[in-house]
């Protein structure tokens, strides 16, 4: 339902760019579209049910991100950039929280405790932000694309994300406080997925 | 157990890295100042919590940690504004000590922390925490660079150049860390580490 309100709404601006023949707002409303749709994908294929706030979450920072492209906000209202930067930071905060708790959750010799995971959210989402930085800098210097466009903006970026990595950390702590991290994967059926990584990535047990 | 030489190396160390702080401090370098601050702390912190001075980091991890205060501090007893010997000297000095913090940081935290880290959870996160501190340097060096007039960045390729050959030479390190932790067990480098204090 979410994934279907937030397709019609991109596929309206997907529309408004194409009869204003700007390429690059229809491209990133098409990978828009296709990124949408992964979650229900994951789910169909029973990789990993993604839960309804962190598909609401992506529906709105793809939209923010197309309005701003479609009304030209980006160029216009200095903090647009910031406002977007920050809700793709909350998601990918999320995406980082939940790959850890499925880690913890599958590990005997990993324990992280609610208060620490405020610790080691912050710096997965901090280390993820300069990745996506070195990634934005390759592909202008190799591809030729313009993601990257001053030091100003970098360095606002990754404090941006200095402040979701605690937001999104506090938020972790204070939700396993309350809930079981059992309940929270299991809700997230990826047993198979996990049962993959279990058979393929980890090394074999000694003999005997 | 450690003979009294080692750990009084350890100490002489950290003043090293005290004085780099204060160089660091006049050169109005507010990163380095950072990291040379973190540097006292990771070193010290085994020993505030084990309240054992022997329990400081053997000598050879603060040597790692305090590279960029003396190469700091050589450049100013030889009156150069910072000694660069080669690029690929500059590189090794400042990645190994930035490793070598983050490591000496979670390896605390597991040992004196209810939080449980296997080999590859520790070698990730210090690879990680890493990348944390490289975007550290971007933010504390740029509002710096716009308080105080100075030029540490002086531009968004200088930086990125800097962290993606940080990067690349930190997932070195990071390759090396678990192949070495593999063949010689997390438990007996930790407790050489952080020595006997360690809880577990």
């Amino acid at each position: 339902m979410i994934t279907a309100t937030f397709s019609l709404v991109l596929l309206g601006m997907l529309y408004t760019s194409l009869m204003e023949g700007d390429s690059y707002a229809y491209s990133t409303e098409l990978i828009s579209l296709f990124l949408l749709w992964i979650p229900p994908f994951l789910s169909w294929r029973r990789v990993v049910d993604v839960p309804w706030p962190i598909i609401l979450m992506i529906g709105v920072t793809l939209f923010l991100h197309s309005l701003g492209l479609v009304t030209l906000w980006y160029y216009s209202t200095f903090w647009w950039d910031k406002l977007t930067h920050f809700t793709t930071g909350i998601v990918v905060a999320a995406f980082v929280t939940m790959g850890l708790l499925i880690i913890m959750e599958n590990s005997k010799t990993i324990r992280v405790q609610p208060k620490w995971m405020i610790f080691f959210v912050f710096i997965a989402v901090v280390a993820v932000e300069v990745f996506w930085e070195i990634f934005e800098f390759t592909m202008d210097n190799t591809v030729g694309t313009d993601m990257q466009h001053s030091l100003e903006d970098t360095a606002n970026d990754i404090l941006t994300n200095f402040i979701n990595g605690l937001l999104v950390g506090v938020g972790a702590a204070y939700y396993l406080s309350r809930h079981t991290l059992e309940n929270f994967v299991k809700g997230l059926n990826v047993d198979r997925a996990v049962a993959w990584f279990r058979r393929n990535l980890t090394e074999p047990p000694p003999p005997g | 157990m450690r003979g009294g030489l080692q750990v009084g190396a350890s100490y002489a160390l950290v003043i090293v890295l005290a004085s780099g702080f204060g160089h660091a401090v006049m050169e109005q370098d507010p990163f380095w100042s950072f990291m040379a601050l973190m540097g006292v702390f990771a070193t010290l912190l085994p020993v505030a919590l084990s309240r054992d001075p022997r329990n400081i980091l053997p000598w050879w991890f603060v040597l790692l940690i305090a590279l960029p205060s003396i190469e700091g501090l050589l450049g100013a007893v030889f009156t150069m504004h910072y000694a660069r010997l080669t690029n690929a000297a500059f590189w090794i000095v400042d990645i190994s000590s930035i490793f070598m913090i983050s490591l000496a940081l979670l390896l605390t935290i597991r040992a004196y922390s209810s939080v449980q880290m296997n080999r590859p959870f520790l070698v990730g996160s210090t690879f990680i925490l890493f990348q944390v501190f490289i975007g550290a340097y971007c933010v504390i060096d740029y509002y710096f660079d716009q308080w105080l007039g100075t030029d540490h960045i002086s531009s968004n390729a200088d930086f990125m150049v800097y962290a993606l050959i940080s990067m690349i030479g930190s997932l070195v390190l990071a390759l090396m860390l678990n192949y070495y932790l593999r063949i010689y067990d997390i438990n007996k480098f930790q407790l050489e580490a952080l020595g006997e204090g360690a809880r577990r």
